[in-house]
């Protein structure tokens, strides 16, 4: 007789299931954990960044003693587990969206000690801004960071890179895209030049003191 | 994890796998060890060798035969020349005896060879061997218990490969390693229906259904699924080997494999009202699975290629806006990749699939007696490439209503 083993694939269809709910839940605590981690790196650079900044308020004519690439270093690094976030989360997600913000203002507040370093201490440091949209041509975004990417590991000791996403409304990047009078992604700010479009990296280092 | 098109499409093929791959590992173990009964006597067999140019292989095959440990007055082997235009039937006919019969016919394809030889030859049993087949030493003698079973109309036994000497031959072989526990699988849900290279089948079946079908290109295929759809069973054996020679060359194996496809969905629309809950496990799960399987081969190729070649197109362009100096983009981040992989869900199911799939070469590995190939990795990622290849060339003809002609 002629039978359909209905226990045997419900029972598999089961086990199955309840692999990738493990595996789902799994993902979600190792994603959790490592926000919760990224959040305790970003309070520690804050800590840092703060300390520094003391620093350079209490004994100025010391600022070049600061390690500004061990500094940037720390970003860069912050930078990318968060990128590896927003590619697993996704842009919208709530926790993504608060950490980038709070990225945006450690870059910031980096980006203003980084400019006293350069013009006080090694004149020959490249300073990047990178604009970025995740909206609008994004593909074009994707390709600049990319290019700038490989400047920054052509030139790790010449060159620091800060990214900012143009669609945030920060108060602090708002004046920053209104300094440098920029509106549309990608835009790069290379040595206080502003350049528009996607830039080669021959372009690039066209503009780079080395 | 995002909500996309691309991330369901995975999503619900890394579900199927595992479905199917547990499944399978399952059934396997949970029968393992079952064989088929002792034999409480040796019916005579009857071994018809169609051959087509065959020259190269027609006399190791034939000797072959005359070697397995049976009685020798129980063996019969018929040979039908298929209009060879080589000197296989010179060959063939240096060996006739008693036992061995040579016939010639005009070329009129393997299936009317078959068939040919079916009416020349008298043994209970038809072994139906091809010319670059070989039976193992105990290949009979294991095998004939099966038909101990008065439900039992076929049993096959396990199909090795021969002397696997270059990549594409190897592949096969892990192919044919991993297939085997597949198709004991079947055999546990009585839903096994091909009959292929060594089957043995009962001569009363054919005697009272018909001859093998002439009218397609699997008539191994469609005479497993008209034994199943009369309510008969086909067996797996494990301990019944036979070794067949394999395509050597991509363009040969393509070949092989878009017949197989084609005559796969052509028996399945012939065999169309066994897609009904009367048939059980064959209804609701056999025929459905060899749809899905050929629907999502062909798609997973199709929609892959398309992403790879666009992949490449958008690598092109970056590495070009770079100057193509690519020395400096080489970079590997321990941290970074491990955060990348185990909080995405897909890279972790996916490492899932992959320890499954190599769970179930080990299991069927051991079942049947190879030892361990490292070509295993090219198998799981570059032969799939293939076999989904010529699944959508099969695909392509058989919705156009074009026989293959390659």
């Amino acid at each position: 007789m002629r039978v359909f083993s209905w226990g045997k694939y419900l029972s598999v269809f089961l086990i199955t299931f309840l692999l990738f709910l493990v595996i789902f839940l799994l993902a979600q605590r190792i994603s959790t954990q490592t926000s919760q981690e990224i959040i305790k790196y970003q309070k520690e650079m804050n800590n840092y960044l703060i300390s520094l900044n003391l620093q350079t308020e209490i004994v100025k004519e010391h600022v070049c003693d600061v390690d500004i690439f061990k500094l940037t270093q720390d970003k860069t690094r912050l930078g990318r587990e968060l990128d590896v976030l927003e590619k697993n989360l996704g842009t919208e997600n709530e926790i993504v969206k608060e950490m980038k913000k709070d990225y945006t203002l450690l870059s910031i507040r980096q980006w203003l000690l980084v400019k006293q370093f350069k013009n006080n201490c090694k004149s020959d440091l490249n300073i990047i801004l990178f604009f970025y949209s995740n909206k609008k041509n994004k593909e074009e975004s994707e390709a600049q960071g990319y290019v700038l990417d490989y400047i920054y590991r052509k030139y790790p000791d010449k060159v620091v890179i800060y990214a900012f996403e143009i669609d945030q409304d920060t108060p602090a990047l708002n004046a920053l895209k209104e300094i440098y009078n920029v509106e549309t992604a990608p835009s790069l700010v290379i040595n206080e030049k502003v350049f528009k479009g996607v830039m080669k990296s021959w372009e690039i280092e066209r503009e780079l003191i080395v | 994890m995002i909500v996309s098109f691309h991330n369901l499409v995975v999503m619900f093929i890394l579900f199927f796998s595992t479905f199917t791959g547990v499944l399978f590992l399952l059934i396997f173990l949970e029968n393992e060890g079952k064989n088929g009964k002792r034999a409480k006597r040796y019916p005579k067999i009857s071994v018809i060798i169609p051959a087509y140019n065959e020259s190269e292989n027609i006399v190791s095959s034939i000797k072959s035969v005359l070697r397995v440990n049976y009685p020798k007055n129980k063996i019969e082997v018929i040979v039908v020349d298929d209009g060879s235009t080589d000197d296989t039937f010179a060959q063939a006919k240096s060996l006739q005896s008693k036992s061995v019969k040579v016939f010639r016919k005009k070329h009129g394809g393997k299936a009317a060879a078959v068939n040919y030889g079916i009416k020349k030859s008298s043994g209970e049993i038809l072994m139906i061997l091809d010319a670059d087949t070989f039976p193992d030493k105990d290949c009979f003698k294991n095998i004939v218990g099966h038909f101990e079973d008065e439900n039992v109309m076929a049993a096959l036994p396990l199909i090795k490969v021969w002397r696997p000497k270059n990549i594409i031959e190897k592949c096969q072989l892990i192919e044919y390693t991993i297939t085997a526990l597949v198709k004991r699988s079947f055999t546990f849900l009585g839903t096994m229906a091909c009959t292929p290279a060594g089957a043995f089948i009962r001569r009363s079946f054919i005697e009272r259904y018909g001859d093998f079908s002439t009218d397609t290109l699997t008539e191994d295929f469609e005479m497993g699924l008209r034994i199943q759809s009369k309510g008969y069973q086909i067996v797996q054996s494990l301990d019944s080997k036979v070794y067949t020679v394999v395509p050597n060359k991509l363009k040969k194996l393509i070949r092989q494999r878009v017949r197989w496809a084609y005559g796969t969905l052509e028996n399945i629309k012939k065999y169309s009202f066994l897609l009904s809950s009367k048939y059980g496990n064959l209804g609701l799960f056999f025929i459905p699975l060899n749809l899905i399987n050929i629907a999502i081969i062909s798609f997973v190729f199709l929609y892959y290629s398309v992403l790879l070649v666009l992949e490449a197109c958008k690598n092109i362009s970056l590495y070009s806006l770079i100057g193509f100096d690519l020395k400096r983009k080489v970079d590997f981040d321990l941290k970074i990749s491990m955060i990348s992989t185990l909080t995405n869900e897909k890279s972790l199911l996916m490492l899932i699939c992959l320890l499954l799939s190599l769970l179930i070469y080990e299991v069927s590995r051991r079942a049947t007696g190879e030892r361990f190939r490292p070509e295993y990795i090219l198998y799981l990622f570059i032969y799939g490439w293939i076999m989904g290849f010529s699944q959508c060339i099969s695909l392509f003809y058989f919705l156009s209503g074009k026989k293959p002609k390659w």
